[in-house]
């Protein structure tokens, strides 16, 4: 499994999408959007929105568009079906891919941490917080892992994979506030919670410093309703793939 | 040993592969599976590798090694992580996967990406991966369509050499017929689906044309003796089957004597599957 996890990795280093729109734009966006004034609690405060802001764009970033396009051009290409026949079957295809994303969204997010820190007025994390950091990111990822395959999978064609994944990919930006804030109809702004961006980036503004898990509660329990609805998403879009598979070899037997 | 059992395939309403007779194919040999354009071979090799949903039934090795019509790899990482990745090894580490590397002359390509190598380049790559697999059973459908004349005849040696003492089976996919007289011991021909027929090439060769062809390069006109039967060749020629090796001499000297310039066969795939599509048969004709 290592090498193909090897092989992932590389694989998806080599996307230069993943990494311009994963790995450098939300850091370019955190610095980029930051103007220092004269009041120091000011510039702690927008450095904090900032870079709460923007870290949920790493896993959106580096899963939902390359991931999906890359994928959906392998299936259409026949590459996916050309490393099956090597042994490499969907299953492991999927697992060497999602821990690829998984390490790679992870270092994105310490060099995130550490030159943000670095350069932005921010007070030091703590524990506690690096912790909820890490392991958010980590959820997301892998909600946003199974909802990219279940586009992939759902739909058919390069060019349509590619435009659902955008429409994904901004939605979920803009919608969530990560690439600015709009006035949105109520009914919008309740199914937009349980995106669980907006809560965790509050949370993370909230215990920025702080050792205490109370209040934490919101933020863990949409997090894993969100995991919870992609998981769902996902056995759809297998069973989707299966029932389709099943109904053509029924056909071949019916005749 | 792989045993086919009345495969068939339906795309859709389209009947793509209707075998109807069991094939069965041992170790040590080297299938050649010839038809027309959208006969269904492909398709037997995608029924062989679970890549369409089939009725019938297969008994095969575990492990089977395919090389597709068209072979497609992640543009973003280069062939060696290619070979790497997909054949869980390290190169460096890998005595047998650098030796295979060497004998296809791949070493200068190692570092380029997939979409850089030329179309002969690209299949070596396929190549090398599926014969470092050693596997029981390997499938090559056409892995010489696109290459030029020197690069085919090199493939088909180092193949050739690869293979030799080793108990594999193959089954060899081509429209060129030369590479199936050079490569392989037996023939199974398909056409719109159906099996037409299916044995040593030997044996084929001595059902529809008898024991040696003589090629005359002329289309018609050949006036030789009283006892002797033309089968069907490609246009342009006249083709004479022969009973036995007294036979097949007697005509050579008779067309010699009439200044005809002429070539003796004993296995052309070409006029086994010329014969066996026209079903000109020796058992029919009666001769």
């Amino acid at each position: 499994m290592w090498h193909y996890i090897k092989f992932e990795l590389k694989n998806t280093v080599g996307y230069s999408l993943a990494m311009i729109v994963g790995g450098l734009l939300p850091l370019m966006l955190a610095i980029g959007n930051y103007h220092a004034t004269p009041d120091p609690i000011a510039n702690q405060a927008l450095a904090k929105g900032l870079f709460a802001t923007l870290l949920p764009m790493i896993p959106l970033g580096l899963v939902i568009l390359p991931f999906t396009i890359a994928f959906g051009r392998d299936t259409t290409d026949g590459v996916t079906d050309r490393l099956v026949l090597f042994g490499y079957s969907l299953a492991k295809q999927l697992i060497a891919k999602f821990v690829s994303v998984f390490i790679l969204v992870n270092i994105i997010t310490v060099i995130y941490c550490l030159t943000l820190l670095h350069i932005l007025p921010l007070p030091n994390l703590s524990i506690l917080s690096m912790i909820n950091i890490f392991t958010s990111i980590s959820i997301l990822s892998l909600s946003l892992y199974l909802l990219a395959f279940t586009i992939a999978q759902v739909f058919q064609g390069f060019h349509l994979i590619q435009g659902v994944a955008m429409v994904f990919y901004f939605g979920i930006a803009f919608l969530t506030g990560s690439m600015g804030t709009f006035q949105l109809p109520s009914t919008i702004e309740s199914v937009m919670q349980w995106i669980p961006f907006s809560i965790f980036r509050e949370t993370l503004k909230a215990h920025w410093a702080t050792g205490f898990l109370s209040d934490m509660q919101s933020q863990w329990f949409k997090m894993i309703v969100f995991l919870f609805i992609t998981v769902v998403l996902f056995c759809l879009a297998q069973y989707y793939r299966y029932a389709k598979r099943h109904m053509s070899s029924l056909r071949i037997l019916i005749k | 040993m792989l045993e086919m059992k009345h495969i068939k395939v339906n795309y859709g309403n389209f009947v793509a592969l209707d075998m109807g007779c069991d094939i069965t194919i041992l170790e040590h040999d080297i299938v050649g599976i010839i038809g027309s354009n959208g006969a269904g071979k492909s398709t037997l090799i995608k029924a062989l590798t679970n890549q369409v949903a089939y009725s019938g039934e297969i008994n095969k090795p575990n492990h089977i090694a395919v090389h597709l019509q068209e072979n497609n790899y992640p543009t973003t990482v280069n062939c060696r992580t290619i070979l790497e990745g997909l054949l869980q090894t390290s190169y460096r580490k890998n005595q047998r996967l650098i030796e295979l590397v060497k004998f296809f002359d791949f070493e200068k390509n190692l570092n380029q990406k997939f979409s850089q190598l030329s179309g002969g380049q690209k299949q070596r790559l396929t190549i090398i991966m599926v014969l470092y697999q050693d596997a029981p059973l390997t499938c090559f459908d056409e892995l010489s369509t696109g290459l030029d004349f020197e690069t085919r005849c090199n493939l088909m040696n180092k193949i050739k050499s690869w293979y030799a003492n080793k108990p594999a089976m193959i089954l060899l996919i081509t429209h060129y017929f030369d590479e199936i007289e050079k490569l392989a011991n037996k023939l199974l021909i398909i056409d719109h689906g159906r099996v037409i027929d299916y044995g040593r090439i030997t044996t084929l060769f001595e059902k529809y044309i008898g024991y040696s062809a003589i090629i005359v390069d002329c289309p018609e006109g050949v006036t030789v003796l009283n006892d002797y039967q033309i089968v069907r060749g490609e246009q342009g020629q006249t083709v004479i089957a022969c009973k036995n090796k007294s036979h097949q001499q007697q005509i050579v000297n008779h067309l010699n004597q009439q200044g005809y310039l002429c070539s003796v066969t004993q296995n052309s795939i070409n006029l086994i599957y010329l014969n066996a599509l026209s079903g000109i048969t020796k058992e029919r004709s009666g001769q």
